[in-house]
């Protein structure tokens, strides 16, 4: 490489680097080489920007919602009487003297326009709240467990509004309602897609590794579930949930509705992949070697896929994040007093808002974000999911 | 100028003590049927008699422009033989009182669009909404006579004796006459069809009272005769709920498809087309109450409103002129001014309200509230339309608490606690009315109401702590007077986007005074089904009271719109067999409700009598108001003329009275 | 095979069984009827009903009656005349109802669907061809955003926009005048200005979920064997890449031939419903909340019957065309 007639400092360090990264990856070689499969799809995924980042995105996101008690400098349903509908609170960096400052706000008062039938919101500039990180507040315990007394930013006067995206109809802090709204919808998916992948795998596996009658049936029950449009099933189960179950169990109930279908996808690759395994080689000796044909299912022949399952489920969560949302733009979804981006979104859903309080669109930036970086994630790990292959 | 009404408004002595009698009875009203108001009783007073209108007939009429090419070639009568000898006149102060509306003389022609959602009862039901007696606004009190030309009302208002206005003709030109009351009282009796006589005209309303008797006089003349005093007659006679089909049903068409009046053989073909499997399900169909009469299967029914159905698709509703109607204005037009009324049948509120705010509905009165008064102003030059701001026949959205809950678990908390007034006023004071108010409905609602109470929150702690509701559990929530954990469970449906912020608000209010309360949404279906059951401790529901006064609407009753007391009406109305045998303070509700019926409702005796029930309902909080009277918007083409007053007390106006609506010429 | 399609149109008779059991299930499941429902907005809106007329509403609708009378009624109804009974809330025959809002449906679905193919065949081929290029990667992120942002929402607020800077409310296809008027120019130029919109947000998502698949089949495709050989042969990589992968790539597009039978209503529902379209999508929305249950019961039983043979029709067509695909894999 170094071909540079006058060595000079400059060549001699980039020669220094060359050999450096040779050597280093050399020895990634060889640590592939000897490496186990998980070690090797996780290499192959870092590989994907993008899909890194987007991991990185998630895994914050993940963070702040379940951690929203420490995150979010409100409660969910704590409401600043007399600010309701306010936009974000505007965040101030020069003071009126112009100097520069910690970033502060400045208390809003309300007024009402009766020409416009809005509410106008104006600054008190006699005193500045200046933001502060790890602000003191009452006693609450994070997660339930642990006692604390500090939320990661706010004022240190509870009582002024801080508002970072605005507030709702009924003056509530929009940036603390989406946290805290990330614990149902960010999870909705899991317990959807825990479902799909449990029956898709199972009956999928059985489906194709038995064949036959069992197979005849079990495709038909597919076929039927899939031929039968979603939107009457939908409005038909959450019709008929039991009146006394408790937001919790109603989350899970549509979990399971938003599920009800996704199986079906599922179960007909495991199917196809588990017709074509089985004839192979390594489920031919198992079974002659006198396995069981659960065993040979569940220890041989669905870990020979299980990448792709992952994958897959990656992909479905967005699906069940979207279709959350469907149902509660239908009134089909969860319930205000509880909180998930579904709802805000119902909130929003209005003429008036999109024309008045465009701040309760936030909400949706939230569902897009986490819907994109899934599938950054998806394919980044459908990409790594074969590592052996064509490298 | 306007002629004075020749009625005679001396209060019969008699009725008055029937209604001591009733209010005083401390059984439940069924078990011992009073006698009341027989007919030798009434000597003394003097009939009421209103057989005139408040304006002259005109001399002359002027013909519609639609119908002149038809009139001259022969295929419609013309004007003066299409109206009656003497049709309802309309002027100042008829439809709506002078206070509320600047009446002007119209002009013919154009057309009125508005909006429909899901294909359901707005606008058009109440434009079609023609009732027999007419008073303005929302009023039941002097009504004049409309569809008949004379009333005579017996003192004792047991005894009604009315006459068809003459050549007063249904919309296909068949003249109206006694027969068809004949026919709608035969149909009324043929348990083929329904399977009991309807509740209204029977004695006091009651489901177990005896069908008024109907006794014909002539072509034109009928008398319907209630073996007792039933002065809430007047307001039905009125009111655009049960309307002119209450009593008028078209006969010569509805015997097409009876097979007691024609061929089974002939009505065949009729069934095998609208896929009907029996005639008398067929006769259910045509013999339709008025909220119907833009739906598909009205083409063809005669009517006696302004518009007639023309075409009626999935997504969108056609009605023109009704050439027969029978009102005209004191310049001698013929009502309605406008020629054709069309409904946009659409399936999303949002898509509505944006196509108003972009002209293009001429009237929208029952969609819009007054969150969306922004996007109105901000459009109204660019799309010609405007906005007024009025009361409406709703009221807000009340807290309705069940006393009929839990009440067969012996020493049920919930019954002690709901019987006990001060858990109600505690209750009551716990709620900001004024920041209700400013949160939802932009400051503009009153906060009057039911509920006297203010927001009080130290007197709310301690009125709690007097009936024993003093102890915390761990979780820092009052336990109820036994010690045990107390929930306050409120349930609603999304009926109306603010039933769930106000339930979230009176969550919290509730909580602010250390009750536990949970907010339960569930689907309206399933809503109905669980406050039918008795299984809804605490309802958020709104109520038409505004209306409750003139009579028009009675869901102030136990099992309307929230159930605040769903057994002890089924008591009520099974006389015993079934439901709750009401404890005394529900026993004298039903017996207010009882004596109410028996004068007219807008009369002295019915005014103090609705105070009464309005005092009960302040002291016993089956309602708690969390704010007083509606604000809401009407949204109308700038261009159209006899449109109400900022102000007017009711909403409604622009659609019962669309008949008067008319369009200027725009400049 | 020609013993397997006949295997599997036998095998469809017992399958609309069943699926007309579930639709009727369906219909009954949801607490409370159309009766109920209708008296319930009629109250609301402060008409009181008689219960002498409620009652006669319930004989007039033949709900007075078990359900499985009415089930047997409805389906004999269904087999023997063709009849699929009266909508309750619009109060005439179901198929009248379905007649009147089809062709549109139609019409916005397939639109649709062409839209869709114009733009995710161009750009997946493209995205394809130059990996990780810019415009592969605006192609993939435009794509993804199609993907992520609930339709509903990309409705609403295209169309507040559209409102906003014109005043004009791009909702429903038609505007009143034209909406059930004779075809004229005028009438078409009133739907051109309307249905670009809905095409717009229901194609979005279509698009972008084509572009992706597209785009992975032919970078497959791209690397495989007869790829490669006919490269060394020497043939252009355009000409190449048009005569051989592509062709794979195409498969999940016929594939989607058959799925499209249903996507005529199912796949507009929401879009539809917020923009008050006069497609069946919204009929049967109402119709499902309202029960009005033999509507319902009709467009989820002519639905999914379309699915099923439309699954039949594409999988034939794909072992049709594909010959390397087993039909008794691609059966479902």
């Amino acid at each position: 490489m170094s071909t540079a007639s006058k060595p000079t400092f400059l060549t001699a360090l980039s020669e220094h680097y060359i050999r450096w990264k040779r050597e280093r990856s050399q020895r990634l070689q060889e640590r592939l080489y000897y490496a186990s499969q998980r070690e090797l799809v996780w290499h192959a995924f870092k590989k994907h920007r993008l899909a890194l980042v987007a991991l990185i995105i998630l895994t914050v996101l993940y963070t702040v919602s379940i951690g929203a008690d420490f995150f979010a400098p409100f409660s969910p349903l704590n409401r600043f009487q007399n600010f309701n509908d306010a936009p974000p609170t505007r965040i101030h960096l020069i003071t009126r003297e112009g100097k520069l400052s910690w970033p502060f706000v400045y208390q809003t008062v309300r007024v009402r326009n009766t020409e416009t039938f809005k509410y106008e919101y104006r600054e008190n500039t006699t005193h500045r709240h200046i933001i502060r990180l790890l602000v003191k507040t009452e006693p609450y315990k994070l997660l339930k467990v642990i006692p604390i007394q500090h939320k990661f930013f706010g004022l240190s006067d509870r009582h002024v509004p801080l508002l970072l995206f605005g507030s709702d109809r009924l003056g509530r802090d929009v940036f603390s309602r989406i946290l805290f709204a990330g614990r149902i919808s960010l999870f909705i998916g899991f317990g959807g897609v825990m479902v799909t992948f449990i029956l898709g795998s199972i009956l999928g596996g059985i489906s194709g590794y038995y064949g036959g009658l069992v197979d005849e049936i079990i495709q038909r029950i597919i076929e039927v579930l899939i031929s039968v449009p979603n939107i009457p099933i939908w409005i038909a189960l959450s019709a008929a949930l039991p009146r006394d179950w408790g937001t919790i169990k109603i989350y899970f109930a549509i979990t399971l509705i938003l599920a009800v279908r996704g199986w079906t996808g599922l179960a007909r690759v495991v199917r196809g992949r588990i017709i074509s395994l089985r004839e192979e080689e390594f489920a031919l000796a198992a079974k002659a070697a006198g396995a069981g044909d659960w065993r040979i299912i569940f220890t041989h022949l669905l870990p020979a896929f299980i990448s792709y399952l992952i994958v897959h489920i990656t992909l479905a969560i967005p699906g069940m994040i979207l279709g959350e949302t469907a149902l509660s733009f239908l009134g089909l979804g969860i319930k205000p007093p509880a909180v998930s981006w579904g709802t805000l979104l119902q909130d929003a859903q209005d003429i008036t808002v999109l024309a008045n309080y465009p701040w309760l669109l936030i909400p949706s930036l939230f569902v897009v974000l986490t819907i994109l970086m899934f599938n950054f994630v998806g394919d980044g790990l459908r990409d790594a999911a074969d590592p052996y292959a064509s490298r | 100028m306007p002629t004075a009404i020749a009625s005679c408004r001396v209060f019969p002595s008699i009725v008055l003590s029937v209604i001591a009698i009733l209010v005083s009875q401390e059984v439940a009203a069924g078990e011992t049927t009073p006698v009341v108001g027989s007919a030798d009783k009434m000597v003394s007073a003097d009939p009421i008699v209103v057989n005139q209108q408040k304006y002259p007939v005109p001399t002359k009429y002027n013909e519609v422009p639609l119908f002149a090419s038809q009139v001259a070639s022969g295929q419609l009568p013309p004007i003066e033989e299409r109206l009656p000898a003497e049709p309802f006149v309309v002027g100042p102060g008829v439809l709506n009182s002078e206070e509320w509306l600047d009446w002007e003389v119209g002009q013919y022609g154009g057309t009125i669009r508005t909006p429909n959602l899901n294909g359901g009862v707005h606008e058009l039901a109440l434009a079609m909404g023609m009732t027999i007696l007419r008073a303005p606004d929302q009023s039941t009190r002097d009504p004049l006579p409309a569809i008949v030309s004379s009333y005579q009302i017996s003192a004792d208002y047991s005894q009604y004796t009315l006459t068809i206005r003459q050549g007063l003709k249904w919309s296909d030109g068949v003249p109206l006459t006694t027969e068809d009351v004949r026919m709608t009282w035969e149909l009324y009796a043929d348990e083929r069809i329904y399977p009991s006589f309807p509740r209204k005209v029977r004695t006091l309303g009651r489901g177990d009272g005896i069908p008024g008797k109907l006794t014909i006089i002539d072509d034109l003349t009928f008398i319907i005769t209630f073996e007792a005093s039933y002065g809430q007659f007047v307001a039905e006679l009125s009111s655009w709920i049960p309307d002119y089909t209450l009593l008028f049903r078209p006969a010569h068409f509805i015997k097409q498809f009876h097979a007691d009046y024609t061929e089974i053989t002939d009505i065949q073909p009729v069934l095998d087309e609208l896929q009907i499997n029996s005639w008398e399900k067929l006769v259910i169909l045509k013999d339709m109450p008025h909220w119907e009469l833009y739906r598909e299967h009205s083409i063809g029914v005669p009517t006696l409103t302004p518009w007639i159905a023309e075409t009626v698709t999935s997504s969108v509703i056609r009605m023109v002129r009704n050439p027969y109607y029978w009102k005209v204005d004191i310049a001698g037009n013929q009502l309605p001014y406008v020629d054709r009324v069309e409904s946009e049948v659409s399936n999303h509120l949002q898509a509505i309200m944006l196509k108003a705010a972009s002209g293009e509905y001429d009237v929208m009165t029952s969609y819009a509230q007054v969150r969306e008064m922004p996007l109105y102003r901000l459009n109204a030059e660019r799309a010609n339309i405007k906005t007024v701001l009025h009361g409406s026949i709703n009221n807000p959205p009340i807290l309705f608490l069940n006393h009929d809950f839990d009440y067969q678990a012996a020493g049920s908390v919930w019954q002690r606690l709901v019987t006990d007034p001060r858990f109600g006023s505690a209750i009551a004071c716990a709620i900001d009315k004024e920041d209700v108010n400013n949160t939802l409905y932009f400051g503009l609602y009153t906060l009057d109401g039911y509920t006297r109470e203010n927001y009080d929150p130290q007197t709310a702690n301690t009125l709690l702590d007097q009936i024993g509701m003093n102890k915390l559990d761990p979780k820092g929530f009052r336990t109820d007077p036994d010690g045990n954990r107390f929930e306050l469970r409120i349930t609603t449906a999304a009926i109306s986007p603010d039933f769930l912020a106000l339930g979230e608000l009176l969550k919290a209010y509730f909580e602010q005074v250390g009750l536990r309360t949970t907010l339960d949404v569930i689907g309206s279906q399933l809503f109905g089904q669980r406050m039918n059951a008795n299984q809804l401790m605490a309802t958020i529901h709104w109520s038409d009271e505004p209306i409750w006064g003139p009579g028009i609407s009675e869901d102030y009753w136990p099992s309307s719109k929230g159930h605040w007391a769903p057994m002890s009406e089924q008591y009520f109305a099974t006389n015993g067999d079934s439901g709750r045998h009401p404890p005394d303070y529900l026993q004298k509700f039903f017996n207010l409700h009882v004596a109410r019926k028996v004068v007219p409702p807008q009369s002295p005796e019915g005014e103090a009598l609705f105070a009464d029930i309005v005092d009960w309902f302040s002291r016993h909080y089956a309602t708690i108001w969390p704010v007083g009277r509606m604000t809401v918007p009407t949204v109308y083409n700038a261009d159209l003329g006899n449109v109400i007053k900022a102000g007017y007390p009711f909403d409604r106006a622009l659609d019962y009275g669309m008949e008067q609506l008319f369009f200027r010429p725009s400049k | 095979m020609t013993a397997l399609i006949i295997r599997r149109i036998i095998l469809i008779i017992p399958l609309l069984f069943i699926i007309s059991i579930i639709s009727f299930i369906i219909i009954l499941l949801p607490p409370g009827s159309y009766v109920e429902t209708y008296v319930e907005n009629l109250e609301r809106t402060g008409f009181l009903m008689d219960e002498s007329q409620i009652k006669a509403i319930y004989k007039q609708y033949g709900l007075d009656r078990p359900a499985v009378v009415q089930y047997i009624l409805w389906m004999s109804n269904f087999l023997l005349k063709g009849e699929m009974g009266r909508s309750f809330i619009y109060q005439k025959p179901v198929t009248e109802v379905i007649m009147e809002r089809l062709p549109m449906s139609m019409a916005v679905t397939l639109i649709s669907l062409a839209v869709t193919w114009l733009l995710a065949v161009p750009i997946g081929i493209y995205s394809a061809l130059r990996q990780y290029s810019i415009g592969d990667y605006v192609a993939t992120i435009i794509g993804f955003v199609g993907l992520a942002l609930p339709n509903f929402l990309l409705a609403l607020a295209l169309t507040y926009l559209v409102f906003a800077k014109t005043g004009h409310a791009v909702t429903g296809l038609f505007s009143i005048e034209y909406k059930d008027a004779p075809w004229t120019v005028d009438k078409l130029f009133d739907l051109l200005g309307n249905i670009w919109l809905p095409i717009l947000v229901i194609a979005s998502a279509g698009t972008a979920s084509l572009i992706r698949i597209l785009r992975a089949t032919l970078l497959d495709e791209k690397n495989k064997q007869y790829v490669t050989t006919a490269r060394a042969k020497g043939l252009p990589e355009h000409k190449l890449i048009l005569k051989y992968p592509v062709r794979v790539a195409i498969n999940p597009l016929i594939s989607t031939i058959g799925w499209t039978l249903p996507l005529i209503v199912s796949g507009e529902i929401i879009v539809s419903q917020t923009l008050g379209l006069e497609t069946l999508g919204p009929v049967l929305l109402s119709a499902a909340m309202g029960e009005d249950m033999f509507l319902v019961g009709s467009i989820v039983m002519i639905l999914s019957s379309l699915t099923v043979i439309g699954t039949l029709i594409s999988d034939i067509l794909l072992a049709w065309i594909d010959p390397r695909i087993r039909f008794d894999k691609v059966s479902i």
